[in-house]
């Protein structure tokens, strides 16, 4: 199979990789670029453990060509957070106690950054509805709901 | 600071412990402290095994059989031997040790030699550079099988008549309970109800799958992967290839979640990885997709259970009967009884009658192979069932007896000093009824708990509210002969310590929870404690992370632990000052005196002075709880030597004509000894409460001609957001004096009295009852449609 | 599927290219050369998941996603236009559909989660064939019609005529591109309503959804027609004529109302599944849905009715 180039914008750096046809965008950004920090849990779209910001808007990484995203711009984990600080989320997360296993962590922080970016002040259900889209086993919800709504509050 | 000392009354008849000290202020252990590995989990620098890439090693895959029973007739593996990049194609007669897995009866082959025993079993392995050629290897292995009639239902399987599943017989344990005499019980009853109640498989659906990397080097091997009982995994593996325990090393990496579930799929997913590495001598990846870890894993066990229970006209509870059908599937995992009490059919069976004082019980339970995918542990360990037959049954009979729920199990709940089931006197820590208090306080439960409405009333309701209360009890650790905890911790000259334990982080708190009993005792600070990975070459045997255990058996075994360093450590400190080492407190890296806290040294200033003296600055820990005992034909003994008890009441609204069911709120009240760290305790109630909503009214695993209809996460439904109910955690402490700082367990506690809260509100706002979970829509609209038409 | 390899799945789908055609005519010419072994994709939700489990084996993917023109949403006299390549999300948020063909709104606003419904597009979610697809249930019942374009000319076809079976619908995939769907925006006296009934709340495949498009005459005191669509009920999305006849022209009563949706319920064809439902739940359920349209339409109308 020839590979194809595709250039993606990752967390802010422009990206030139050669890509086979049917690479995932999931795959590229942990495998070719080792950005770990986004997760596999089905790989069919499910259990949003994949997600990612992709020109600016919450998908399921696990579902979209790598191809597809050429010339587009991706925010992971691992760009969440300026200059080294952690973004607020994070620390409220942390100092919540949103996280426990930690392996839906990034997918939940990236959900709910770009609920906040799209409506600074959501209502309880659209929170809810913001994040429907990753499961969590461990924490029923309930500290990652309450970490998102300090921060909506404008702490 | 003075040691306080209560007295608690001693009831006729019965001994109870005097109350443990009230400790002296604590600085580290009852804080909300940060878990330590947070920030990487916020930032996804943390990596799980799954994130490692091991570009030279193999991957490995498993053929499996698409029968539910089926004799191998044949299996020929030369074309897929000989495919390029092919690197080893496994069957039975090519495992160099014993051919056979389990956590308790090692009765799962690794690969199936003679037979297939339900959909899934695994018939060959494979190794390949890559997962395309592994799979077109998989494709080329050509397996003739010969059905056999299979056994889907217990019920089937313990028929004179029924296909053997295994050699022995499809019967696997059976357990007796016989306190008082039930007969004569039930005639002193003013009202008898009997109901039966049937509960399915459920699947963990950890979000993480399940992963390993086997390495094979001279003589030994390494497994590493997310694992809740490295210990465990590697007595598996060693004899599969034919090796002592000591040359097996198994590591834990970050677990994303395990809930009992990655208790023994390690053993699976290790057991077949190890054999492709060392036959192949490189290393071997293997990775589950989403999918076959639904089909192959243990899962929670499906009980039919009938129970019956005699009270009388005043609500007292004179007898119980019970029998449980308890299907294991399979393979025996961890279904068998370890004696006395380990196991989940015997545990299930000692639940059975609830955390109630009955003079007169009797219990049987059946354990049975099928040709099904086989129970395990899940989170609850046989007591989530059972709970929601006992809470379901104690429910209708108050609605019988016309009593308000609440007061019925007030009257009969047990208390310190009462006597349970199995004869055990509960001498000590016994929250029960002031965790009710709490949580009816909490709910307002006096001002929400109504009578059901009759059915003319609902006639024209769309939606209808209700509440419903469910109470229980969960032992702490797992009541084998052996449950032991070992540490060594290691003061360094600079003050900071190092744990080398076997417990496992899987998001629970476990690292946080045990450095802060660590640096309390110690006297360092909470970032002065590093733990160590559990690694089987390095840490002293722990046991499995399971049971609810964790906290007080390691906490003790630290505690012990650090007392060897402590006075050596005060000696040292003592020379620095002056001062005799009996007046020395170390608490937040100072040592002082505790008649002059002015008189202080810097905790880090005597642990050099401890090096250079030549001190001891390490301890050891070995901690086993208190024997246990329990006769497995009598159902009498002290089968755990603690119980964390629990109440919750749930608020739901059910729409009527559809049956969808919202619930709106659910508070959950615990007694837990001690809260080492409450907003990770709180975080333990919140996911066990959601994990109890999910059984109560979306999971299932469907089963088909024994295979799984619903395998990946589109199917099998979890709880999302949109699901979550408002969760109120409530804590009460009425501590332990055989736990760290009084403590016992939480972890599972919190997923058991849910379900049946929630369906005993459905009730309450229906008017009819849930027999068999889940209570999805059309059950809940079925229930409601019946109840209308055979009222008028 | 091979018995022996029935329970293997391929961790990552499979396909050896991926085209990327930036006018429909490149792209209609790659289907043609291709035949069978190159699919369509536009989000790709459905697709992918597809190829993984082997439920399609393709050769190529063609990525229709950078032709322009397909994107948009517009009125267009008395119709309302929506490119293909529309995502669920946008229909769900866009004023025009909001205000003028709310159902759609809804129906497209409950597909899986908000990852799902960022890629997800309302073309591809008609082509997928699904009995059940929560966009094709509200178009549907707005009488929706699609283009579809091929190297010969375009066509267009109502959706009522779209479906042939489950998954099946009578687009040529060698040569055919889905890329409009039309409809006549909803009038003052109309008014639409999407319901659904699933086991849990998000990333659920439905039990039932039902979509209802109202119109009343002037007077507020009779429908002057009532359409219902309804899905997974039969091997394709369904519209209830006959208890759509029931409606015509009649009284405004709730009587009347709960006729009809007795009548919807005895017309569809659920069929008992293992994890949906038994057919007997899923008819009452019809009835209950159908009843909840009509009287939202009817509240969203402010026409009080008893």
């Amino acid at each position: 199979m020839a590979k194809e180039k595709i250039v993606i914008e990752v967390n802010g750096e422009k990206r030139v990789l050669d890509v086979d046809p049917d690479c995932l965008l999931v795959d590229l950004l942990r495998e070719d670029l080792g950005l770990t920090g986004t997760k596999i849990g089905c790989r069919e779209g499910e259990c949003g453990a994949c997600s990612v910001i992709l020109n600016g808007k919450i998908v399921a990484s696990c579902l979209v060509p790598a191809i597809k995203a050429d010339g587009g711009k991706v925010t992971t984990i691992e760009g969440l957070g300026k200059n080294g600080e952690l973004d607020p989320l994070q620390k409220a997360f942390v100092e919540q106690g949103a996280v426990q296993c930690g392996f839906c962590t990034p997918a939940m922080l990236l959900s709910a950054r770009h609920l906040l970016d799209q409506n600074p002040q959501p209502s309880l259900a659209e929170i809810k509805t913001g994040i429907s889209g990753v499961l969590c086993r461990c924490t029923g919800y309930v500290k990652i709901i309450q970490a998102i709504q300090s921060i909506a509050k404008g702490n | 600071m003075e040691k306080r000392k209560k007295k608690v009354l001693v009831k006729e008849k019965s001994k109870v412990l005097e109350m443990p000290p009230v400790w002296e202020e604590l600085s580290v252990v009852g804080q909300s402290a940060i878990r330590v590995e947070a920030i990487d989990k916020v930032k996804g620098t943390l990596k799980f095994e799954g994130d490692h890439a091991y570009p030279d090693a193999l991957i490995g895959k498993v053929l499996r059989s698409p029968y539910p029973h089926a004799l191998i007739k044949r299996i020929d593996v030369e074309k897929a031997r000989t495919l390029p990049g092919v690197a080893a194609v496994m069957t039975a007669n090519d495992v160099p040790g014993r051919n056979g897995i389990g956590a308790v009866i090692p009765d799962q082959p690794v690969i199936c030699g003679e037979k297939v025993r339900f959909v899934g079993d695994g018939v060959a392995l494979v190794a390949a550079e890559t997962e395309e050629i592994a799979i077109q290897a998989l494709d080329l292995i050509e397996v003739e099988y010969e059905p056999l009639p299979p056994v889907f239902t217990v019920m089937e399987a313990l028929n004179p008549d029924a296909p053997k599943i295994h050699e022995k017989g499809n019967l696997l344990s059976t357990v007796r309970i016989r306190k008082g005499d039930a007969e004569k019980g039930f005639k002193e009853a003013d009202l008898v109800l009997e109901k039966t109640y049937s509960v399915p498989f459920l699947e963990h659906m950890y979000i993480e799958p399940d992963v390993t990397i086997a390495i094979p080097h001279e003589g030994w091997i390494t497994v590493k992967g997310p694992m809740q009982a490295p210990f465990t995994t590697r007595k598996n593996i060693a004899p599969v290839l034919g090796l002592p325990t000591n040359k097996v090393q198994c590591v834990q990496t970050p677990i994303g979640g395990g809930f009992g579930g990655k208790e023994d799929s390690p053993i699976d997913i290790g057991a077949r990885a190890a054999l492709l590495a060392w036959k192949t001598g490189r290393p071997v990846r293997m990775e589950y997709d989403r999918e076959e870890i639904t089909l192959t894993t243990a899962k929670r066990h499906p009980m039919v259970i009938t129970c019956k229970i005699g009270a009388k006209k005043d609500g007292t509870f004179v007898a119980f009967e019970g029998t449980i059908y308890d299907e294991q599937g399979a393979y025996a995992s961890l279904g068998p009884v370890v004696a006395p009490a380990g196991g989940v059919h015997v545990h299930a069976c000692i639940m059975l009658a609830g955390p109630y004082v009955i003079p007169n019980v009797k219990v049987d339970g059946y354990l049975a192979y099928t040709n099904h995918p086989y129970g395990g542990a899940m989170r609850g360990f046989g007591a989530p069932q059972v709970n929601f037959a006992h809470e379901s049954l104690v429910d209708e009979l108050a609605e019988r007896l016309g009593m308000d729920p609440y007061e019925l199990r007030m009257k009969n709940c047990v208390e310190l000093g009462s006597e349970t089931a199995t004869g055990q006197v509960l001498d000590q820590s016994v929250g029960m009824k002031d965790a009710m208090e709490k949580a009816r306080e909490a709910f307002r439960w006096r001002d929400l708990w109504k009578s059901v409405l009759s059915p003319s009333a609902l006639r024209n309701a769309d939606r209808q509210k209700g509440v419903g209360m469910a109470i229980g009890w969960y032992r702490t650790s797992i009541g084998t002969g052996f449950d032991g905890a070992g540490v060594n911790l290691h003061l360094q000259d600079d003050g900071s310590v190092l744990v080398y334990q076997g417990l496992t982080e899987m998001g629970q708190g476990l690292s946080t929870v045990l450095s802060q009993i660590t640096a309390e005792t110690l006297g360092v600070s909470l970032e002065d404690v590093r733990m160590i990975a559990p690694d089987t070459d390095v840490a002293p045997e722990s046991g499995p992370t399971v049971g609810s255990r964790s906290t007080t058996l390691m906490g003790n075994a630290i505690i012990q632990a650090a007392e060897m360093i402590k006075r050596p450590l005060l000696e040292s400190a003592s020379e620095l000052l002056g001062i005799p080492a009996e007046r020395l407190v170390a608490k937040n890296r100072i040592i002082f005196d505790r008649e002059d806290p002015g008189q202080s040294v810097e905790l880090k200033e005597a642990a050099k002075r401890s090096f250079i003296t030549g001190r001891r600055m390490m301890g050891q820990g070995w901690y086993t709880p208190p024997k246990t005992s329990f006769n497995i034909e009598t159902g009498q003994g002290s089968p755990y030597f603690v119980y964390t008890y629990s109440a919750q009441m749930a608020e739901v609204e059910v729409d009527l004509k559809t049956g969808e069911v919202d619930v709106l709120k659910v508070v959950a009240a615990f007694d837990i000894g001690k809260a080492i760290n409450p907003i990770l305790v709180q975080g333990q109630v919140e996911g066990g409460v959601m994990m109890g909503l999910g059984y109560a009214l979306m999971e299932e695993l469907v089963l088909k001609d024994g295979v799984i209809q619903n395998l990946s996460f589109q199917d099998y439904i979890i709880p999302t957001a949109m699901d979550a109910p408002e969760i109120v955690p409530v804590f009460v402490e009425h501590p332990n004096i055989h736990g760290p700082f009084g403590a016992k367990g939480i972890g599972e506690m919190p997923n058991i009295p849910a379900a049946p809260a929630i369906t005993n509100a459905i009730a309450n706002a229906i008017g009819a009852r849930i027999y068999d979970l889940p209570a999805h829509p059309e059950r809940v609209y079925e229930a409601f449609r019946s109840r209308c038409e055979k009222k008028g | 599927m091979n018995l022996k390899t029935a329970w293997v799945w391929s961790k990552k789908p499979h396909w050896d290219k991926y085209y990327r055609p930036e006018t429909l005519d490149e792209a209609l010419a790659i289907l043609e050369r291709l035949w069978e072994g190159a699919k369509v994709i536009a989000g790709g939700t459905d697709l992918l998941a597809q190829i993984r489990k082997k439920e399609q084996e393709v050769e190529a993917l063609v990525d229709i996603t950078r032709i322009p023109g397909l994107d948009k949403i517009r009125m267009e006299g008395e119709l309302i236009r929506i490119g293909a390549l529309v995502t669920h999300r946008e229909i769900s948020q866009s004023p025009l559909i909001r205000g003028k063909a709310l159902a759609l709104a809804e129906g497209a606003g409950w597909v899986g989660s908000p990852q799902i419904r960022n890629m997800g597009t309302v073309g591809g979610n008609i082509v997928s064939g699904q009995p059940g697809a929560d966009a094709t249930i509200p178009l549907l019942a707005l009488g929706a019609s699609v283009k579809v374009v091929s190297r010969l000319g375009e066509r267009t076809i109502p959706l009522t005529a779209f479906f042939t079976g489950p998954g099946k619908t009578v687009l040529d995939i060698t040569s055919e591109i889905l890329t409009e769907i039309s409809f006549p925006a909803l009038r003052g006296n109309e008014a639409s309503a999407t319901l659904r009934l699933a086991k849990r709340k998000a990333l659920a495949l439905p039990i039932l959804t039902a979509s209802v498009v109202v119109s009343v005459d002037g007077e507020k005191k009779r429908f002057d027609h009532v359409r219902i669509a309804l899905g997974p009920v039969a091997p394709v999305p369904f519209r209830a004529s006959d208890a759509e006849g029931v409606l015509a022209s009649a009284p405004i009563s709730d009587e009347l109302i709960r006729k009809a949706a007795q009548r919807a319920a005895e017309e569809s064809n659920p069929r008992s599944n293992p994890l949906r439902g038994s057919e007997t739940y899923r008819r009452d359920m019809v009835a209950v849905l159908v009843e909840r349209g009509i009287s939202k339409g009817l509240d969203r109308l402010e026409v009080k009715h008893g």
